[in-house]
């Protein structure tokens, strides 16, 4: 991969390019906060389709992607809707039998994850002991039982995840790749590091020049970034620390719309496909209702010598 | 004030708080048990720490109403914005003193599900553990909450999402499970036992519900009535009486 030259592209052709049917896709890596929901309708838009699908607390992009037909496995800690609980597409498509689910507590999926940063093909935990998940995890050999050389302790050892491609969506990101973020971080360095190929949208798109006055914000390993496309309010509706807040209607209104297959594809009319472009997206959100109205700044840090 | 009026779920909240020491290092989970964590901070652990699984750590309260631990107000003046790796490593160290999680299920011996429950139609898929299993293995001290209900007090779980009690390792912590009738700690077999009723409930409830929830070579004590400083502070915490004055058990 090149190291200097532009990345920046728009979501169609990042997505067409770097989001092959039958791939691993990790994303959702910071939790709650700053979910890649635009490039997540992108590839409802496309139409992809069996996808691995691997990210702790999806907060409802997982059951949307589920929902419209584009994932066969899940590898997550917890699928559904924060503010509500149940992801009523997730928990169909399980009770019917059309997704596979490799289910991990959020421990052991980032020390999975980290085993893939670390380029180790393994790595022991003390957590899953004695849980359903580590049979099931066991069974598809993806865990097994281990005792330490060092100190004798019966430990778990998981097999490494590297997935295809992580998306992410942050504050900053220059032509180049080098992306800035800040918040809660979750997992998305260590699912940067793991991936082969990461794809960045993002908030504000800034010179290079810009990055190198604060390098320590930077999250992501540039020389493996082939996409930056900026999209305003690119998480929306989950919030991004600094730029807006979560949009918690948005997050009923999907829990009441998505209780019926019939509900669900409605909404996808209104929200995904009957979306023209991103400005017409924008125009649906009440912005106003997630504007961060008490701003907390920090002065400038100083790097030089 | 009249504690006659205080509802069930604010009982919860004031007995999980009452578990929470100053200086106490505390893995959180969002809703009741941030409203217990909050409670006690005001009143008699104003050192206690909160860590949060998405990677944030505050010494600060935030009283603000907030659905997930990103809201903006809640890493608003954060004491520390990071990954998750570097909270949850704190659980896998042992240096985590309590962790108070919900579920769907509990047994007798402590196990909780959160992944998956039989139903007379098949079975029903819930979320999964986040990071439930974690905290209940890796935390010195675990608290349950759970509606007492006879389809979530189970004799054995339909699935053992987090397992509190394993036999390898932190065999003899304390399992504390806060329902809306009374507290249940674990004995010395590793089983739990109505420990506490709360004022006005009658033990034969308990009883009807889990008969082997009940030792009865053991005290049961009556829970001390909550205070009406805990009452007011909790009723300043939740405003509006949207976790626990509006809400059924």
């Amino acid at each position: 991969m090149e190291i200097m030259t532009s990345k920046i592209m728009g979501l169609d052709e990042a997505i067409a390019r770097y989001v092959v049917d039958g791939s691993s896709v990790a994303l959702g890596l910071a939790l709650e906060h700053a979910i890649p929901f635009a490039a997540c309708h992108e590839i409802i838009r496309q139409g992809k389709r069996r996808l691995t699908l691997i990210g702790p607390i999806s907060d409802i992009a997982f059951d949307q992607l589920i929902g419209a037909g584009c994932v066969s496995r899940v590898i997550a800690a917890w699928v559904g809707n924060v503010s509500h609980g149940i992801g009523h597409n997730f928990s169909r498509a399980v009770e019917e039998g059309r997704i596979e689910v490799c289910d991990y507590s959020n421990l052991s999926l980032a020390s999975a994850l980290l085993a893939g940063a670390l380029g180790i093909p393994c790595i022991p935990t003390q957590t899953l002991t004695g849980s359903d998940m580590l049979k099931t995890l066991k069974a598809k050999g993806l865990a097994k039982a281990w005792r330490c050389p060092f100190t004798g302790k019966r430990l778990t050892l998981l097999r490494a995840i590297t997935p295809d491609v992580a998306i992410i969506h942050t504050q900053r990101c220059d032509e180049l790749g080098y992306a800035q973020m800040w918040g809660n971080l979750g997992i998305v360095r260590e699912a940067c590091q793991a991936a082969r190929r990461i794809i960045v949208t993002t908030e504000e798109l800034v010179s290079h020049d810009f990055t190198t006055r604060d390098p320590n914000s930077v999250v992501c390993p540039a020389h493996k970034v082939v996409a930056v496309v900026e999209v305003r309010l690119g998480a929306h509706p989950s919030p991004l620390t600094g730029y807006y807040n979560r949009d918690n209607k948005h997050f009923t209104e999907y829990f009441t719309r998505s209780r019926t297959r019939e509900g669900f594809e409605e909404w996808l009319r209104d929200w995904v496909y009957g979306v023209g472009s991103r400005e017409e997206y924008l125009r649906r959100v009440d912005f106003d209702s997630i504007r961060v109205g008490n701003v907390v700044s920090s002065p400038v840090r100083a790097y030089g010598y | 004030m009249d504690t006659r009026d205080t509802t069930p779920l604010e009982m919860v909240v004031i007995a999980a708080a009452r578990e929470i020491r100053d200086g106490d290092i505390v893995f959180v989970g969002m809703r009741l048990p941030l409203l217990a964590f909050n409670l006690a901070k005001s009143l008699w652990a104003p050192s206690a720490l909160g860590v949060f699984e998405a990677g944030l750590v505050r010494t600060k309260l935030c009283s603000e109403p907030v659905q997930t631990m990103c809201d903006l107000p809640f890493q608003t003046n954060a004491s520390w914005a990071t990954g998750l790796l570097e909270v949850m490593s704190y659980l896998q160290r042992g240096e985590v003193d309590l962790g108070i999680i919900g579920g769907a299920q509990i047994d007798l011996l402590g196990n909780v599900n959160s992944t998956l429950v039989n139903t007379a139609s098949g079975v029903r898929r819930l979320p999964g553990s986040g990071g439930a299993c974690d905290i209940a293995l890796l935390a010195k001290k675990l608290v349950v909450i759970m509606p007492f209900e006879e389809r979530r007090i189970r004799r054995r779980v339909d699935y053992v999402t987090s397992p509190s009690m394993s036999r390898s390792m932190n065999g003899g912590k304390q399992v504390i499970l806060i329902t809306d009738v009374g507290v249940f700690k674990t004995d010395g077999e590793r089983k739990l036992r109505i420990h506490a009723v709360y004022p006005s409930v009658d033990l034969e409830k308990i009883r009807e519900t889990a008969p082997y929830m009940i030792d009865s070579s053991l005290e049961v004590s009556t829970m001390k009535p909550p205070t009406d400083e805990e009452i007011a502070t909790l009723r300043a915490l939740d405003r509006e009486g949207f976790w626990t004055r509006n809400k059924k058990a």
